[in-house]
């Protein structure tokens, strides 16, 4: 079924939008890659809030955008605050205003009666291409086996978004050479970006629905990687032992309830040094002003970001 | 891509696990759970990979505790795969992973 943004009506539009703006404007809507509204414990999103529903089918069905779109665009708000708790229970949002403005910009970019479902693939795109440039902030830690595997889902990609198939042998290949990257990689920085190549090898059009979720820890690592520039020599090292044990403890045997009967860190005391609550607690002081330090670099990413979708949904 | 994936309740498991000719998988789930949530496409996307080869279901472990009880769930999300009356808990949680270990389930 193709999905018509706001049904075609710009009164629908304005009837679905402007309550939101006026909610969001008051800062009273938390951007979130779910769709929450009315969920037990957590603020509305602005998704969420648009529909009044967390259902995907049902947003869809209410607003003629497709919920991935609308994962993907909170997701992007959501890499750029700081939510707090506030004092009366509530909460608070800290961020730049080239990132809060993204929270109604992208739903007014919308004209009514827009077929949306394509803005996504076509997002993913832009990113793998993005990440496999030789002036991608990680490039340096992308190795050749896992940059091949990369052009591969690229060019699968091209031929599918040119109306050319590909077959499930074809990816097959892809998703075996894309394992075996990962499985090889020994790069602290390179295991989300392996991890995320991994995972969106398959038809673009069928990772859309996946897509925000699998982008996520992609967008934190690179974003992580950009308060490097502000550390010292012995920062940056701890932060790539941090890594190194996030790794050990993500890839580490679980039994069948998902637990784990060892201790990664283990054999990485340093990894552990750097993960133990006294090491967190008495570096966080400098932590936060690092990540004062890179905001403005982390905004100009995220806002990069936001404007191809934005073009993508201009040109839709 | 989607693809419809069938509410499974203690009611109606025998018909549609327990007398199943082709292999099932079980997502254990529930609407609170925000990891499930984020997984639900990824199920989708595994449905639409299998197509007819394997059935897809999902438990919602609040209304269903007698399938929680039966199949030992013990945490959400929980994926497990059924073939032949044996019941094995899928490790994987990305679609390329579980791919790979459901193929290596089903032979």
């Amino acid at each position: 079924m193709t999905l018509q943004a706001f049904g075609g009506s710009p009164a629908v539009k304005s009837q679905l939008l402007e309550p939101v703006r006026v909610l969001w404007n008051a800062r009273a809507l938390a951007p979130d890659a779910n769709l929450n509204w009315k969920s037990d414990g957590q603020p509305n999103s602005i998704s969420g809030a648009l529909a009044e529903t967390h259902d995907r089918g049902e947003f869809e069905q209410r607003t003629g955008i497709p919920a991935d779109l609308a994962q993907l665009c909170e997701q992007l708000i959501a890499a750029g605050v700081r939510k707090s708790e506030a004092p009366d229970g509530g909460f608070s949002l800290d961020a730049s205003d080239t990132v809060l403005v993204f929270g109604t910009e992208w739903l007014d970019a919308i004209r009514p009666g827009v077929d949306l479902s394509l803005v996504v693939p076509h997002f993913a795109r832009h990113c793998l291409d993005l990440l496999l440039k030789p002036n991608f902030a990680l490039a340096a830690h992308i190795g050749a086996d896992l940059r091949g595997v990369g052009f591969q889902i690229l060019s699968f990609w091209d031929r599918e978004l040119a109306g050319q198939s590909t077959t499930r042998g074809d990816w097959r290949g892809v998703q075996r050479a894309a394992m075996t990257a990962t499985a090889k990689d020994t790069d602290p920085w390179s295991y989300r970006v392996a991890t995320f190549i991994e995972a969106i090898a398959w038809p673009v059009q069928s990772v859309s629905r996946e897509f925000a979720g699998l982008f996520e820890p992609f967008l934190f690592n690179w974003l992580l990687y950009l308060e490097t520039a502000f550390m010292t020599d012995e920062e940056r090292i701890d932060r790539e032992h941090l890594l190194r044990g996030w790794k050990a403890m993500a890839t580490a045997p679980r039994d069948e309830a998902g637990n784990i009967d060892f201790d990664p860190l283990e054999s990485l005391p340093e990894s552990s040094r750097v993960i133990s609550s006294d090491h967190i607690m008495r570096t966080m002081d400098r932590m936060t002003a690092v990540r004062e330090a890179a905001r403005d670099r982390k905004d100009e990413v995220i806002r990069a970001l936001m404007n191809t979708v934005l073009t993508l949904v201009d040109s839709a | 891509m989607s693809a419809d994936i069938t509410p499974v309740s203690d009611e109606n498991f025998d018909i549609e696990i327990g007398q199943s000719e082709r292999p099932v998988l079980i997502d254990f789930w529930a609407p609170w759970c925000g990891p499930c949530m984020a997984l639900l496409p990824t199920i989708e996307g595994l449905a639409s990979v299998y197509g007819d080869d394997l059935k897809v279901v999902k438990v919602n472990i609040d209304e269903n505790p007698l399938l929680v009880e039966k199949f030992g769930v013990q945490g959400i999300p929980n994926l497990t795969l059924v073939k032949d009356g044996k019941a094995v808990a899928l490790r994987e949680r990305t679609r390329t992973r579980l791919v790979g270990e459901i193929d290596g389930l089903l032979g």
